[in-house]
């Protein structure tokens, strides 16, 4: 690492913006900008959130499982940046541990880090914040850190282990069946439930009960803001809301990316009324019908693996099997571990600093019970603790015009110092080496077939409610809360990810012809565009630049 | 049991089954097979009947214009498929396997075949492969005489190989009387055999049976059945880092290689198999390596040389 500075390629910093260093030292290391997980500006209670508990639940697992690995961040430019690095000779490989932890993954989540989780969650819901005293606020504030903090360590404890049971099982599956790609390895994987498909059976259900009574139908014919007020006012909509409200409290208790700032969709339900009003003009798309088919496949494939394994030797069909059920674990975990600790536990946590916000503002010491989100855990803690609360107005407003300063501004995607480039031999080919051919994006392919339609280009979830049917969704990258418009588009790009992304995983799932991974889809194509997504090629045509 | 293509005989029965009155009769059955016979009642020999000698002038290479025949082969397969229905097709002339020289891999044998039809094309293959050029040039240099010797032809249960090897009862490069050397591998043993992989390389105390020395091969491709015969595919890496027999099984080859020597009186050289049965011994013959001279190899950087174990040709 130390030779960074003296070997590796300083990066031009953007004109115009100052240079974002926190301390010199910072420009000499190669920071990233992670649009997947963090595609949005950070708010300062944000940026608390993810070191606090993100950073510190890596750091926690690398340590367990001794990784020569390193992970830090920092926030430039109101954006999230990260440092991952190794130790150049610690090739002693991981710890024992990993491969324990990871031969009896399933069993660990189900019986041991999801309970875990559910107590904490339990927890958070059950506070009763109205009734809490100040002080009993500073108890509650200090429960919800703690356990955030234990959360992300069971989250990347269980990820790490999920990740080295993947590598397992692609490795397994390509030696055995030569020629093969990752793809037809997951489809094996494909088709068992998880929270996520859970979630579109229930919106499905939910949509066929609304079917039914012709005043909810007209209800959500009407302009979002009247949906509520009208459905309340249908006596006939009385069995529909009651459904609607258990749908929310089900399924819809998170925000729409890892952010303690942001309201759930509970909270909001808008999100919801476009999702049953896409789901009532489609009643072709239940994904019931879809969920079957794709079983189907996924056991037929199944077959086809054992009946190739058949005369193998007996400790390789052992091998098979065991490694299969673990991977198909990991593919249930992959959803349901971001529902219940990425969203539904932050929603819970989200309720203290709310609580919190609501009161401060009430004091007068905040203008608004939202700003609350510009103060960090620590700030909040030393509010409450103070005699009389200190007035935290002035640092809101200079810390919402950093925001609002960098708001336009499309920070670069790597700044300091590139690390001189690695001598090691490379597996992959990488874009390079794709001779350039103009009109066309090249990325991973993620998921098969051709999809042509019009480019619709977003970067926040919310704009991505304009999708109309048959068009391409165009996205940084796409978190769980985006899947419903799966069911509605004709083609996935997104700036990040591989064939095992979580957008690569659910478009199969969907049968969406899919390309992750291409860099600058967002300022290559623009909305209205009809582009042509070959999900086999990895590539991205345009056909139309009108 | 020393015999050479003079040896002929013009009467017995066409088909006869291991341990059978007449199995253990080389003129008749060969030697593979007449050596298998013999043992088959004391070590885990696969079930199996011999297409004999007898058959073989009968039929001069074909069963076409021999219905009868044909029928009793078909017969004897359908008895032994009750037990599963691939077998082996393996050579057994009266000469092979003999002191003077093995014809290793000379002789077509077929593995993994199902089906009465198959059977008979693989019996037919195995006749012809006898008057081929390649064995009479063989022949020719080991001073063995140009007429075809009889082909006698095995029929037995094929294994279904976890794992396979060879073990010798002496160690065939060095010449040393001591050890046991085996060498072992995943799926069936043909890999091996055919000297295209790094085995695993084990050598025991033949007095204690205790292990002295191990190697793990990188095992790099592994022998798989496949409609009809065999083929080699690559050994997945996990496999390769491992090794192929466990001690339990180690304990049980290397009791295997002394039993068979004592039996035998001189050193052997023994084809094994672990499937879901347990342990089975494909073939024992006598060593016919002249170890005294060799040039003395430090066994533990070379492999077994398998596939051409005959060095007495000068």
């Amino acid at each position: 690492m130390a030779e960074h500075s003296v070997a590796g390629e300083r990066l031009p910093l953007p004109a115009g913006v100052p240079a974002p260093w926190l301390e010199q030292e910072d420009a000499d290391h190669h920071w990233t900008r992670d649009r997947v997980h963090a595609p949005h500006q950070m708010t300062v209670l944000d940026y608390d959130f993810w070191t606090r508990f993100i950073d510190n639940g890596i750091g926690y697992a690398s340590r367990l499982y001794s990784l020569s690995y390193h992970y830090r961040s920092r926030r430039f430019w109101t954006r999230y940046y990260y440092e991952e690095t190794e130790d150049g000779d610690g090739d002693h490989g991981p710890s024992p541990i990993l491969d324990t932890v990871a031969n009896e993954f399933g069993d660990r989540w189900t019986e041991a880090w999801l309970p875990e989780i559910v107590t904490f969650t339990d927890y958070l819901f059950g506070l009763d914040l109205d009734a809490a005293s100040d002080e009993e606020l500073v108890t509650y504030l200090d429960g919800a850190v703690r356990r955030l903090r234990r959360a992300w360590e069971v989250h990347f404890e269980s990820t790490f282990a999920s990740g080295h049971v993947w590598q397992r099982y692609l490795t397994l599956f390509t030696e055995l069946f030569e020629g093969t790609t990752d793809r037809d390895a997951a489809e094996l994987l494909v088709g068992f439930p998880n929270k996520t498909t859970a979630a579109g059976h229930a919106l499905w259900r939910l949509r066929d009960l609304a079917a039914s009574v012709p005043d909810v139908v007209a209800a959500f014919r009407l302009p979002d803001d009247d949906v509520l007020a009208a459905l309340t006012a249908t006596p006939a909509a009385v069995e529909f809301l009651d459904s609607f409200r258990a749908y929310l409290h089900d399924y819809c208790r998170r925000p729409p990316y890892v952010t303690i700032s942001e309201w759930s969709f509970a909270e909001e339900p808008r999100n919801v009324f476009s999702q049953l009003r896409d789901a009532l003009n489609h009643p072709e798309r239940d994904p019931e019908q879809h969920r079957t088919a794709l079983a189907r496949t996924r056991d037929e494939a199944i077959a086809t693996a054992r009946t190739a394994l058949a005369h193998h030797p007996a400790p390789v069909r052992e091998e098979f099997e065991r490694v299969l059920a673990l991977a198909q674990s990991a593919m249930r975990y992959k959803e349901d571990h971001a529902f219940y600790i990425d969203f539904q536990l932050t929603t819970a946590a989200r309720r203290v600093p709310v609580e919190i916000g609501k009161r401060m503002a009430a004091a007068g010491v905040l203008e608004a019970a939202d700003d609350v989100i510009h103060l960090s855990f620590d700030e909040l803690r030393s509010t409450l603790t103070s005699t009389p609360w200190p007035d935290r107005r002035a640092l809101v407003t200079d810390r919402k015009a950093e925001l609002s300063f960098h708001a336009s501004f499309e920070p670069p995607f790597e700044v300091g110092t590139k690390p001189p480039p690695d001598t090691r031999p490379v597996a992959t080919p990488t874009r390079a080496d794709h001779a350039a051919e103009p009109g066309v994006l090249r990325g991973t392919p993620a998921s098969a077939g051709m999809g042509r339609g019009r480019a619709r280009v977003v970067a926040l979830l919310d704009e991505a409610r304009d999708l109309r049917p048959g068009e391409v969704l165009v996205a940084p990258s796409t978190a769980q809360p985006w899947t419903p418009l799966f069911a509605t588009a004709a083609g996935l790009v997104t700036e990040t990810g591989g064939a095992l992304s979580h957008a690569a995983i659910v478009a199969r799932e969907y049968r969406l012809p899919a390309v992750t991974g291409v860099r600058n889809a967002l300022s290559s194509l623009r909305t209205g565009m009809l582009i042509e997504v070959d999900g086999d090629a990895g590539t991205v045509r345009i056909i139309d630049e009108n | 049991m020393r015999t050479d293509g003079s040896s002929v005989r013009s009467d017995g029965p066409a088909i006869v089954w291991l341990g059978q009155a007449g199995s253990t009769e080389p003129t008749l059955v060969g030697l593979k097979t007449a050596h298998l016979s013999d043992l088959a009642g004391a070590f885990p020999v696969p079930n199996g009947f011999c297409v004999t000698t007898v058959a073989y002038r009968t039929c001069r290479g074909s069963l076409a214009a021999h219905p009868g025949m044909a029928a009793a082969i078909t017969d004897a397969y359908q008895r032994l498929a009750q037990s599963g229905a691939e077998v082996a097709v393996r050579s057994s002339a009266v000469d092979e396997d003999g002191d003077a020289a093995s014809f290793a891999g000379q002789l077509t044998s077929t593995l993994n075949v199902e089906g009465s039809d198959a059977v008979i094309d693989a019996i037919e293959t195995t006749w012809r492969s006898g008057a081929s050029e390649a064995v009479m040039a063989y022949r020719r240099s080991h001073g063995l005489g140009t007429t075809p010797a009889p082909v006698a032809v095995l029929v037995q249960r094929q294994v279904r190989a976890d794992s396979s090897g060879v073990a010798f009862s002496i160690d065939p490069v060095s010449g040393d009387h001591c050890h046991i050397v085996v060498n072992a591998t995943w799926g069936l043993g043909e890999s091996l055999v055919n000297g295209s992989i790094e085995p695993d390389r084990l050598v025991a105390d033949k007095a204690t049976l205790a292990l002295v020395s191990e190697h793990l091969g990188a095992k790099e491709r592994m022998t798989i059945p496949t409609t009809g015969g065999v083929h080699d595919v690559t050994t997945p890496s996990f496999l390769r880092a491992r090794a192929a027999l466990t001690s339990v099984q180690r304990a049980a080859v290397f009791t295997l290689a002394r039993d068979l020597e004592v039996r035998h009186g001189r050193p052997v050289d023994v084809e094994f198999a672990f499937g879901p049965d347990g342990l089975s011994l494909l073939q024992c013959r006598p060593v016919t390596t002249d170890a005294r001279r060799s040039q003395p190899r430090d066994h533990d950087l070379v492999s077994l040389d398998l596939d051409g174990s005959v060095d007495d040709t000068a």
